[in-house]
């Protein structure tokens, strides 16, 4: 596709370090608060509802959600040494750790819950100090895979909450709530635009908490119970530090889960980084780090808390884009604003309220979207027919076991409990046939240069070292090395053309698949790790490549097909060179 | 992407007139045959076998399966008259259809279903006259959701027969037996090579028989031994159920839909073999297309009449065809053949019969997943937005809900809540209606048909001053828009002298809006075929890769959003987004 190149945000208000007038701050930081506030409280209520915990640790949990939620959106925003983004990143309570979350209370309680968080956590900060290394086993295809079964394992859930309303209610009360908030969800999220799709699940769940008070199974008496200004008890579930089998039967699905929200998370912060400045930068990665940091923090809080974990909310890269404000200060009175919320009773009975049914609905527009989600990652990421063969066994694989479709009566005990985790064993065969896929086809041979005339005679001597190794005919080994040549000569060609006179490095990464070779020219002026930017450039159409064509003319008559992807900073480009057949 | 000009075929040994020696077409022809008669067999076994149908039933729909896919592949090839694509093209038996089979089997046995086949097929007919009008309806993205629902519809049944062994089988005969035909599958599909891969489902088939019947006694070789060298299994015809109760309404919708799905596959198909067929690239065949549509509708017909299941187009064709890169028609005539002659031979036919209950359902397995990343890819391909996301997600997760009773199962209950419960009919219609109603309340959309030369500029311009208008655009705004479609009329003109043809190039101009901004795509073909008919063609898969131009598009990126100009062999789509300007 040839999309507009991205430096078009001339038309930005504030950037992150401008400071708008009081009244915009607290207007814009309002409105971002409730739009985020229903996720971060129906969330845990929902998880402690399906459990059957008590009344006080329902209190506890949502209070708890909403001070780490502001904690650590003020965290991402104002950043505390290697801890935070920078940049208005909201964070809140995820639906994606919903059925594990149930599964973890309903098998150990809260305390169960609460060490497996911790545990996973630590996951999240070990990914922002070696982003390269875990990515070669938490692929977007893990985590894409992952995306497609939780919508699919919270449906018994959400089939439960559906019919949850008090017996003296009328038959009708139930159906027609649900019906009520997934069809205004879906009808404003589809006809809407900009700012009014980003209301969709409050209209949902305010269309259908009104149709609850018709029906009188809107819980109307919590609210006057309520006080204004106050905390709930503390119910301090404490850690479950037996590490019995149910927590070893849980923790791989908490840790895949953890990564899928850190995949979330990193899409999110390199997308606000560009909605943010007026001038294109490059891609930050400390800050990205930093937003990971931030977000294992949140976990971790919400594990010593005893409440869902945390991620960051896609909905502030929107709001930012629509009212092009991306100042600081406006995250920073976020923060401050779910903080207040947690301390006003009165406010948290009124989402508390809301019938089952109607956050029952909610959820299933949720999932749903987090299934195109899935989707959309999945494909970005290249789903050839491999890839393809793994994703789709993968998931039929985990909704088989999840649902106990394969050999129920063979599994039994910890492994049956392992294994019975759609996410654990859907997304566990993604990361076995990738391993298998990598160990037994041919491994990729490795370049690395300044991109200088002066490589190409080194390049030229891999290249023809790979040919031979590879048992490539003399004319493929021609080809190949032409490909070599030709593009090197084009990113002098480009560093010549460009304003900065810095030196700019290469990493080739030659790889035989079947009859073709696929070379990876990266190159990138930035100091980071080259792998690890590759790493976060992969991630997610979040950042538009815009896609060069001329020089890459000439490569063509070589090479089967090319593909160049043009970053800030960093131009990535991948050909293809098949032999020629006799 | 920049992927090379589509014209390298030239290393195709044998195009559909040519005729290779004959001892090579039957060679190819048992290669293909082989390939094919695992899922033409396996998949009616897997039907009855679900559904309780008797043996006698059984013989027959394999019989009925492999003779129908022998004449259709035949008629596919030669072409007869307005039938067949006069392409390699191998019909078989298609696993989309099995879930609602052995539901119509279920409830009203072998009649209900002839007669769901059969009326469902003359919908197949009707696609291949109609085709644009159809493909506003079935749009890709339905039929993306429809085949994402086939695995979640039809796993349970599936695996239920993963633990059917028979009495005083060793416990780890069914885990074993399924389990290596998977790994082997799986492995196989994974291998790099093209070949290996196509030959997967047979090797995981053979090789999970052969652990059942060395290792565990499950495959049935006594069959083997009874069934005659020659001959005809019984005539077990189950006429038609012409009652159309309340059943055949229920499951109606839900076979239109598959067999819906089964005919964009054909259309895919009959593109791709065109693409690999000849040595200098052609365009694609509108006519070929429309007559692959109608064999592979006879081809249901005459399933449902014997009582079968429906056919549909094997992809195989094509990847055996650009591997061998023989396309010569006479080896699509050996193949039919070789399908025919093994309907008449019993000891063959028991051989595949014979395979364990366990190593079809894990085929089935396999062949599932592929269908899930199948309809993720159609969706993708045709532009995944916000809005279609939501369609999609909310159709998939209702269609899966109600599959799996997870809503209200307790209000559904009569024959409405046949139709309800199946997943496919939902999902599929739960995307319709939300498309429709984006659609209808959306703003509408205005068309403009012409010649393409200069003198359309006043009609392009006057429709997009009218369309800025009807949608209460600014000044700033219109003239943008005219000036892309100023452009972009110069650069297809431009294009259209520059090509090697003079024949007269059409342009159809549709304009619409979502409310934000203003899409505007402009069509030109060379064509004597409907413009909209080759649209809906060209939209189908990435079968036909498209090249991008760029250089002439650096204008109007001034303009535009974003541009994206796809050129087909002699077609050219431009689509534009235009967004107003931020004070």
């Amino acid at each position: 596709m040839a999309d507009r190149p991205t430096d078009t945000h001339q038309d930005i208000r504030y950037e992150p370090d401008e400071r708008p007038p009081l009244p915009l701050l607290l207007g814009l930081g309002l409105q971002y608060a409730v739009i985020a506030m229903a996720s971060i409280m129906v969330t845990p209520a929902m998880m402690i509802q399906l459990a059957q915990g008590s009344e006080a640790y329902l209190s506890w949990a949502v209070f708890s959600a909403l001070v780490i939620g502001g904690i650590t959106t003020l965290v991402q925003v104002i950043r505390f040494g290697r801890f935070g983004s920078g940049y208005i990143l909201l964070m809140g309570s995820t639906t994606a750790f919903l059925p594990v979350c149930v599964s973890a209370l309903e098998q150990g309680g809260p305390g169960l819950l609460a060490s497996l968080i911790i545990i996973s956590s630590f996951f999240q900060f070990i990914m922002a100090g070696k982003l390269s290394l875990l990515r070669q086993i938490f692929t977007p295809t893990v985590a894409g895979t992952a995306m497609l079964l939780i919508p699919i394992m919270i449906g018994p859930l959400i089939m439960k909450k559906l019919v949850d309303v008090p017996e003296w209610a009328s038959p009708a009360a139930a159906p027609a709530t649900a019906a009520a908030t997934v069809l205004a969800m879906v009808v404003v999220a589809i006809r809407g635009s900009g700012m009014l799709r980003l209301w969709a699940p409050i209209i949902g769940l305010g269309a259908g908490s009104i149709t609850g008070v018709f029906f009188g199974i809107y819980d109307t008496a919590r609210i006057p119970e309520a006080e204004w200004i106050g905390t709930p008890s503390v119910v301090w579930p404490g850690f479950d530090l037996s590490f019995g089998p149910h927590f070893w039967a849980l923790l791989p699905a908490f840790v895949m889960i953890t990564f899928v929200g850190a995949l979330d998370t990193i899409g999110d912060t390199i997308a606000m980084q560009r909605a943010s400045w007026r001038r294109p930068r490059a891609v930050d990665f400390r800050s990205i780090q930093g937003s990971l940091n931030a977000d294992g923090l949140g976990n971790l809080l919400s594990g010593l808390a005893g409440t869902v974990p945390n991620t960051t909310y896609a909905a502030s890269i929107a709001i930012a884009e629509i009212t092009r404000v991306a100042s600081r200060a406006v995250g920073v009175c976020v923060g401050g604003l779910f903080l207040v919320i947690a301390f006003l009773p009165k406010l948290i009975a009124v989402v508390l309220a809301i019938p089952s049914p109607v956050m029952a609905s909610y959820l299933i527009v949720i999932v749903s979207v987090l299934f195109v989600m899935g989707i959309r990652v999945l494909v970005q990421d290249g789903l050839d027919y491999q890839k393809g063969v793994i994703v789709g066994f993968s998931f039929w694989t985990g909704i088989a076991m999840q649902f106990g479709w394969i050999f129920p009566d063979y599994l039994q005990g910890t492994l049956g409990e392992l294994l019975e985790n759609g996410v654990t064993t859907g997304c566990g065969m993604v990361i076995v046939l990738t391993l298998f896929l990598r160990l037994t086809g041919s491994r990729p041979q490795r370049f690395k240069t300044a991109v200088h005339i002066e490589a190409l005679p080194q390049m030229d001597a891999f290249l023809s070292e790979f040919a031979t190794r590879k048992r490539c005919s003399p004319e493929w080994t021609a080809q190949l090395r032409a490909v070599g040549e030709e593009a090197l000569l084009t990113f002098i060609q480009q560093k010549d053309e460009g304003k900065a006179g810095e030196e700019r490095q290469m990493l080739l990464i030659a790889r035989k698949n079947g009859r073709a070779i696929d070379l990876e020219f990266i190159v990138s002026a930035n100091k980071a790790n080259l792998e690890d930017q590759m790493a976060v450039l992969s991630e997610q159409a979040a950042e538009r490549p815009n896609e060069d064509e001329l020089s890459l003319r000439l490569l063509q008559h070589h090479a089967t097909s090319v593909r160049h992807q043009q970053f800030h900073d960093t131009d990535v480009v991948t050909v293809r060179v098949e032999s020629a057949v006799s | 992407m920049a992927d090379q000009p589509t014209d390298t075929h030239q290393d195709i040994r044998y195009e559909p007139d040519e005729r290779p020696p004959l001892a090579l077409s039957i060679g190819l022809g048992f290669q293909y045959a082989i390939l094919a008669v695992a899922g033409i067999v396996l998949t009616p076994v897997m039907m009855i076998r679900i559904a309780g149908g008797s043996e006698a039933y059984l013989s027959w729909a394999v019989f009925a399966a492999l003779v129908i896919s022998g004449t259709t592949t035949i008629i596919q090839s030669v072409r007869l008259g307005r039938i067949g694509a006069g392409y390699i093209l191998l019909m078989g038996s298609s696993g989309a259809f099995i879930a609602v089979c052995v539901s119509a089997l279920e409830q009203g046995g072998p009649g209900l279903l002839a007669s769901l086949i059969v009326i469902a097929s003359l919908f197949q007919f009707v696609l291949a006259t109609k085709l644009s009008w159809f493909r506003r309806i079935f749009t890709p993205t339905v039929a993306g959701t429809v085949l994402m629902l086939i695995p979640v519809t039809i796993g349970p049944l599936v695996l239920g027969k993963l633990t059917d062994v028979p009495a005083g089988a060793s416990p780890a005969a069914a885990p074993v037996t399924a389990g290596v035909t998977l790994v082997v599958t799986v492995v196989m599909a994974l291998y790099n090579s093209s070949a290996w891969r196509l030959w997967a489902p047979v090797i995981g088939i053979g090789a999970g028989s052969a652990v059942g019947g060395l290792v565990f006694g499950i495959y049935e070789t006594g069959r083997i031994s009874e069934a005659a060298w020659v001959g005809l299994p019984a005539v077990v015809w189950p006429g038609l159920d012409l009652s159309f109760g309340p059943a055949f309404w229920a499951l109606l919708p839900a076979f239109v839909l598959v067999t819906l799905i089964g005919a964009l596959d054909t259309i895919g198909d009959t593109i791709a073999i065109q693409r690999v067929s000849w040595r200098r690239p052609r365009a694609v065949a509108f006519r070929s297309i429309q007559g692959a549509l109608t064999a592979d509708g006879l081809g249901n017909l005459l399933s449902g009449f014997a009582g079968t299941v429906p056919n549909a187009t094997y992809t195989a064709s094509i990847s055996v065809a650009e591997i061998t890169r023989v396309a010569a028609r006479f080896v699509g005539v050996c193949v039919g053949v070789i399908f025919v002659v093994l309907a008449f031979l019993p000891k063959c036919v028991a051989a595949a019969v014979a395979i364990p209950g366990q190593v079809v359902a894990a085929y089935f397995i396999v062949l599932m997943a592929i269908f899930l990343v199948m309809g993720m890819r159609i969706l993708f391909q045709d532009g995944l937005d916000y809005r279609k996301g939501v369609i999609v997600g909310l159709a998939f997760w209702i269609g899966s809900a109600l599959q799996l009773d997870w809503i209200f199962p307790e209000y559904f209950q009569g024959s409405w809540s046949k139709l309800l419960r199946n997943g496919m009919t939902v999902g599929g219609f739960t995307v319709m209606f939300l498309t429709l109603f984006v659609e209808l309340t959306g703003s509408r959309r205005q068309r403009l048909k012409t010649i393409l030369n200069v003198d359309a500029y006043p009609k392009v311009d006057a429709l997009l001053s009218g369309f800025a208008a009807y949608q209460g655009w600014n000044q700033e705004m219109t003239d943008r828009l005219r000036a892309v479609g100023e452009e972009t009329l110069l650069i297809l003109i431009q294009q259209k002298e520059k090509g090697s043809t003079h024949a007269e190039r059409r342009l159809l101009l549709i304009a619409h809006s979502d409310g934000e901004a203003a899409d505007l795509e402009f069509i030109a073909a060379t064509d004597e075929t409907n413009i909209e008919d080759q649209m809906a063609l060209l939209s189908e898969r990435a079968v036909d890769t498209p090249v991008e131009e760029e250089l002439s598009l650096r204008l109007l990126r001034h303009y535009a959003t974003s541009v994206r100009h796809q050129q087909y062999h002699d077609t050219d789509v431009v689509t534009i987004r235009v967004e107003p300007t931020v004070s």
